[in-house]
């Protein structure tokens, strides 16, 4: 594992795992995980909205753990694995039950939140398989949604919860 | 055949009268009581896949070789003349592209008003200079190395400022928007005078609702891409057509070599619907650096220049008959346009159509201030003005001693005051009454008295009702091709856009269900304007109803051209076969079916393309109605309204696909609660700037704000709007919400809130205000 | 952002050693530090990233406290079932803030140094706080912000103090540990906040080039808990946030803590209405009495009156659920 100690001047050369593809990439250090997720990789499924911790939108699981990637500094992230929407569905492209169940109850509309949605759900449900209604509402209040799809997620969240391949 | 015609067309709750051209005959509607495959079923979206895996493809994510990325420099000051502009500094630097400003682009843009870059600036956040630099990091450095000499100029920022006389002039066509000459809009309808002589009682009350600012979750934006001569602009747009009209006239091209695309959208709300100046920015970058060029808004900037719902003050007085009759409504309302929106939205309009009334005036004045411009929003004014009059009328009620929704029915109108004609179709009294059953009240009235539904500690509940009214009737232009393949699959293509509320969904849904295909065959293309006959704007609840006929149409005339050539080889008369699950059957026989390939495999290579347009409106005017019920908990220690539950029932004509007419209902609810409760921008009186111009100081409602939500659309098809029964639904669910909190928190508390939104200082100081002046009551 | 130098430090040593260069700041979460660089307010030449700090990660459960490392995220701390039932003011207090995934980024010790969230702070205005002459808030938009020590003698920024943790911990009575290059600091959490001067403005008392270690909780108290009012049901920073804790004797308060946060520049106590709890059992305190004298100081500004009122209402609920 290459790992940074000290960076040269601003830029800095890093290995990560992106969907358990490794990726080495010399980055500036301004760059954010967000940034080199959508225009170094080009995976833009995780979307940018505020780019400052204020929505949800650029969730993503930094080794396992759900986080924001607009305020990840992509230098910080050397030496991780990183899970984004793109890595979601199995390798068949079929979709997760979360997934699914998103499209089945409409927890969607405008579709820019939804990966981020999906991601935090995804955390969700690995941590607490079955939450409640009210669990639900504290788990995924971290995912902006102007769209007020609200309902259809809370509603994707238990199907897929219930559906027991989570 | 084409024939030129006049017809009567409503865009963002107001009415025109177009020339139109249109072709053919229409289709025979599918009248009430038709027995469907598909429309009326709720279905998936067909692109649910796409937005659920991360492969749209929104304008943020579009990516091509060589692409730049821009920013723009904004104007630091409500209002200043650019003395000196020095870019030499920024050129210089590593990585920076482009560079375009008055020095280098002289475009117009708001005629007589303004350039993309003019010298004068009239808010905080007006454009100055744009970058283009290999990234974003680059481009915003590059910024900070622009030089500009500002001779900062006198600001008006506030509605009541802007329209008072003597106010510095701060637009070139004043500070209040002209009508026919005159300041403002004035309606008026018999005499208020002659009105408020019949009245026996009357209430009147100052109105006050906030700025609401859409933050789309996708921020306006371009990419720009030029082919030799040929411009290719991806848009984060409600309007491609509009994006490439307004393109080529600001950069004087012929419509024919600019292509607006815009496959997936992430959220407009209305602001979406006019063009800004990214695109044309981006495309002068692009140019200038001859390499393609990005340029997105960053969420402040959103909120600083890229329109919101103005805010408005309003003074409403009404008067009924002692046994509840109104007899007059007069209203005057100021609306903030910012500084370069043109017209005013609708404030006025629910108190001139929903009741019956013969007296009624408004005057409506759109208020230029140095502040971003408005653009509409989801029922821009209706949402507004709704609230004032259901507040006023609630009131009334009160004084009455009537229950408010024997009111409503005693003055509901039958026919429309204006034209004195029926409407196409009109339910709201069935919504008054599903509404109530939704909400569970078992009562044939409404209301407890205030106060009466009890507390829980400091929350008392209260529940309150308001109605809804809207067009949503749509009308032409818009077109549609229907393709079918050799292998029998289908394509559909219109140059329109789905925003995010299902059109592509609702539309492939009729699609199929007039060929006889399954939903599955059918491949929906939009999005383009280079890949369909012209669709309309994305705005005012106008899709359905308009592009929803043309679609039906072509299908029709694709399936009439493949029963024809069906005939042949068949060896049956045409008319005896039918189209039914993608085969084709003789009428009243199971033998000699064929699916739609083996036809289709007999005549080679031959495309059948069937044809639709958008035929014209009735003289009817339509309109959709409905009413919510909220109900509340206010903390009288604290401040905090909650909501606890909403019942919707609104009528939007035949529902195509009930799934996504319930999301439509959620999302506008929660907008309207949002405008109730939480959402307010914040402006410092000193300079101008939006303080609270982010997602974190702006409060939009999360996922734990979520009301319970029963929603229902009344759903009996209106054939004479149009063919295929159906009124937009994407305006009416947000306009009653906010009114009915308001009435719900009175029903709790006794108190009327007068200004929105229902934050907690608004809470607390209404009920400090109502209490002392009870105390002083019960002193006197 | 600005360009900067990164560098890991695996220990608070490292990092303090690091800090010695004038233009070095610390990241943990990241999650108060990156957005104050994206919008200017702060550009660092040298970001030291203490996370990989594998000790600041750990809760220690001693006899007579419990001491959480630095580097605890806040959704740490609310799965912890020691603090969740022994310091229930902090789990609450953890659990209110923000939105889960910044409690999964977000660590404690960088949560107690976050920055004011004074939109003119935040915003490009040369305000007092950061060095300029004005505190625009104070004659602007101060509908968020404080309505105790606001008088300019007190403090001449009129922020509210942001952090929940921060509150809770006060009325915890928790202890702050902390290190520079040289030394090891270990002070009351109440001490690492001061009103900001003319010539420090700031509201911590730790200095630029120390790193918070972790903070220690002492004996736990009969019973704690944390209340916030936010302008929606959550993600919202407290329009006044209560921490209270109690140990009781024979039934009667023996001693209480009351900590108020969005109300103040700096999380503050409210020491006459903590004397004037005991002897009381929790379900008979006298609400009305002890509301009043919590808001007597209160000296509001020209928008946020209100608060004071709000302030009162969500004492009122936090004695109702400690009598509960």
């Amino acid at each position: 594992m290459n790992t940074v100690n000290k960076t040269i001047a601003d830029r800095a050369e890093i290995t990560l795992f992106v969907n358990r593809e490794q990726y080495i990439a010399t980055v500036p250090t301004r760059r954010t995980l967000l940034d080199l997720l959508r225009d170094d990789l080009h995976l833009t499924g995780t979307k940018k909205v505020c780019d400052m911790g204020h929505c949800g939108a650029c969730t993503v699981l930094r080794d396992g753990l759900a986080v924001l990637a607009c305020l990840t500094l992509a230098v910080a992230c050397d030496g991780t694995e990183v899970s984004t929407i793109e890595g979601i569905a199995a390798e068949d492209g079929s979709l997760s039950a979360l997934q699914q169940a998103f499209i089945e109850c409409d927890g969607l509309q405008c579709g820019f939140c939804t990966p981020g949605q999906i991601m935090s759900a995804t955390a969700l449900l690995r941590d607490n398989p079955h939450p409640s209604a009210a669990e639900i509402r504290q788990g995924m209040a971290g995912n902006l949604c102007r769209c007020g799809a609200y309902q259809g997620i809370i509603e994707a969240v238990q199907a897929a919860s219930s559906s027991g391949d989570e | 055949m084409t024939r030129v015609i006049k017809t009567k067309v409503e865009i963002e709750g107001r009415v025109h009268e177009e020339t139109v051209v249109v072709e053919e005959e229409e289709p025979q509607a599918w009248e009430e009581g038709h027995q469907f495959s598909l429309v009326g079923k709720g279905v998936n979206r067909v692109d649910g896949r796409e937005r659920v895996t991360g492969a749209a493809r929104y304008t943020y994510d579009v990516s091509l070789p060589g692409m730049l990325s821009a920013a723009i420099l904004r104007s630091p000051h409500a209002h200043a003349r650019i003395v000196s502009i020095d870019t030499s500094r920024a050129a210089k630097l590593p990585g920076i592209r482009a560079i375009v400003s008055r020095e280098n682009a002289d475009v117009d843009w708001f005629k007589n008003v303004a350039k993309l870059f003019d010298s004068t600036l009239r808010f905080i956040g007006d454009d100055v200079a744009a970058v283009a630099a290999d990234d974003l990091d680059i481009a915003h450095d590059a910024l900070k190395l622009i030089d500009v000499e500002y001779e900062v100029l006198p600001a008006v920022l506030t509605i009541e400022e802007a329209s008072r006389p003597g106010a510095p002039e701060i637009h070139p066509q004043g500070n209040i928007i002209l009508h026919n000459g005159h300041n403002g809009e004035l309606f008026t309808r018999g005499s208020v005078e002659k009105g408020f002589k019949a009245a026996e009682v009357t209430v009147e009350g100052t109105y006050r609702t906030s700025t609401q600012m859409h933050n789309s979750l996708e921020t306006h934006g371009s990419v720009a891409m030029w082919e030799g001569e040929e411009l290719t602009i991806w848009e984060s747009t409600q309007y491609i057509f509009g994006v490439r009209e307004r393109v080529a006239r600001a950069l004087e091209m012929p419509l024919s070599k600019v292509r607006v695309i815009c496959e997936y959208m992430g959220g407009g709300f209305g602001s979406k619907g006019s063009t800004f100046k990214q695109p044309v920015i981006a495309a002068l970058l692009a140019r200038l650096a001859k390499r393609p060029v990005k340029l997105m808004l960053d969420r402040r900037e959103e909120n600083t220049l890229a329109g919101n719902r103005g805010e408005t003050l309003q003074k409403i007085k009404v008067g009924a008959t002692r046994d509840g009759l109104l007899t007059a409504i007069d209203l005057e309302a100021m609306t903030g346009v910012g500084i370069y929106a043109s017209w005013a939205a609708s404030v006025s309009g629910p108190a001139q159509e929903l009741y019956k009334c013969e007296n009624v005036r408004t005057l409506t004045l759109g208020v230029r201030t140095n502040m971003g411009s408005q653009a509409a929003f989801r029922a821009p004014g209706y949402v507004e003005g709704m609230f004032a009059l259901e507040s006023a009328i609630d009131d009334l009620c009160a004084k009455l001693e009537m229950d408010p929704l024997e009111f409503r029915r005693k003055n509901h109108s039958d026919i429309d005051q204006g034209s004195g004609q029926n409407y196409s179709s009109k339910h709201l009294l069935a919504c008054y009454d599903r509404a109530l059953e939704l909400i569970g009240m078992e009562a044939e009235s409404l209301l407890p008295t205030p106060g009466s539904l009890g507390a829980n500690g400091p929350w008392l509940r209260g529940i309150g009702l308001a109605s809804q009214t809207w067009g949503g009737g749509g009308g032409p232009p818009a077109h549609a091709l229907v393709r079918i393949n050799p292998d029998g699959s289908v394509e559909v293509q219109c140059g329109m856009q789905d925003i995010g509320t299902g059109t592509k969904t609702a539309l492939s849904q009729i699609a199929a269900e007039e060929l006889g295909v399954p939903l599955e065959s059918i491949r929906f293309r939009l999005g383009d304007t280079q890949k369909g006959p012209f669709g309309p704007a994305s705005w005012g609840s106008i899709t359905t109803p308009s592009v929803g006929p043309a679609v039906r149409m072509a299908a029709a005339d694709a399936r009439k051209q493949l029963l024809e050539i069906a005939s042949y080889f068949m060896e049956t008369p045409a008319p005896s076969l039918q189209l039914v699950d993608g085969c084709i059957t003789t009428e009243g026989r199971q033998q000699g079916r064929k699916a739609l390939s083996e036809i289709l495999d007999e005549i080679g290579d031959y495309m059948i393309t069937g044809k639709g347009y958008r035929g014209p409106n009735p003289t009817e005017p339509i309109r959709t109605w409905g009413a919510q019920i909220a109900e509340v908990e206010v903390n009288v220690e604290t401040g905090q309204v909650r909501v606890l539950r909403i019942a919707a029932a609104h009528d939007v004509g035949r529902v195509i696909n009930p799934k996504g007419l319930a999301s439509q209902f959620y999302g506008g609810i929660l907008q309207g609660m949002g405008f109730g409760i939480t959402e307010e921008r914040v402006v410092d009186k000193a300079t101008g700037r939006v303080l609270n111009a982010s997602l974190d100081e702006y409060k939009i409602p999360t996922i734990a704000d979520v009301p319970v939500m029963i929603v229902e659309a009344i759903g009996k098809a209106d054939t004479l709007a149009n063919h295929i029964g159906a009124k937009g639904s994407g305006e009416p669910p947000i306009i009653p919400t906010a009114a009915a909190i308001a009435n719900a928190v009175f029903n709790a508390t006794g108190v009327r809130l007068k200004e929105l939104p229902m934050t907690p200082r608004r809470v607390l100081e209404a009920l400090a205000a109502a209490g002392s002046a009870h105390e002083g009551a019960k002193e006197a | 952002m600005n360009r900067f130098e990164y560098a890991r430090a695996g220990s608070p040593e490292e990092a303090a050693a690091l800090l010695a260069d004038e233009s070095s700041r610390i990241i943990a979460g990241g999650t108060d530090l990156l957005p104050l660089m994206k919008e200017s307010i702060t550009s660092p030449a040298q970001l030291v990233d203490i996370s990989l700090w594998l000790k600041g990660r750990e809760i220690v459960q001693g006899t007579e406290q419990l001491e959480i490392g630095a580097l605890v995220t806040l959704s740490e701390i609310v799965r912890n079932e020691e603090i969740g039932t022994q310091y229930t003011a902090l789990a609450d207090a953890c659990g209110l803030a923000a939105a889960p995934q910044l409690r999964n980024m977000g660590t404690i010790g960088g949560n107690l140094l976050q920055a004011s969230r004074c939109a003119y702070f935040r915003g490009p205005y040369d305000c007092w706080l950061k060095g300029g002459d004005t505190c625009f808030a104070r004659e602007g938009e101060n509908e968020q912000h404080s309505i105790f020590l606001t008088s300019p003698e007190q403090s001449m920024c009129v922020s509210a103090h942001p952090s929940d943790p921060a509150t809770a911990l006060l009325a915890l009575g928790a202890r702050v540990r902390y290190q520079t290059a040289s030394s090891q600091y270990d002070v009351d959490l109440g001490d690492l906040y001061k009103l900001p001067t003319e010539e420090q403005r700031s509201m911590t008392t730790i200095p630029r080039d120390a790193v918070i270690t972790g903070v220690v909780l002492p004996a736990k108290p009969t019973k704690s808990l944390y209340r916030k009012a936010m302008p929606r049901a959550t993600w919202s920073f407290a329009l006044a946030g209560i921490g209270v804790s109690i140990t009781l004797e024979r039934g009667a308060i023996a001693e209480a803590r009351l900590a108020l946060g969005g109300v103040a520049p700096i999380p503050i106590r409210a020491e006459a209405v903590e004397q004037a709890m005991l002897g009381h059992a929790p379900g008979e305190l006298p609400a009305e009495d002890l509301a009043g004298l919590l808001i007597q100081d209160a000296r509001p500004l020209s928008r946020n009156g209100y608060k004071v009122q709000l302030l009162m209402g969500l004492f009122k609920q936090v004695l109702r659920d400690l009598a509960s």
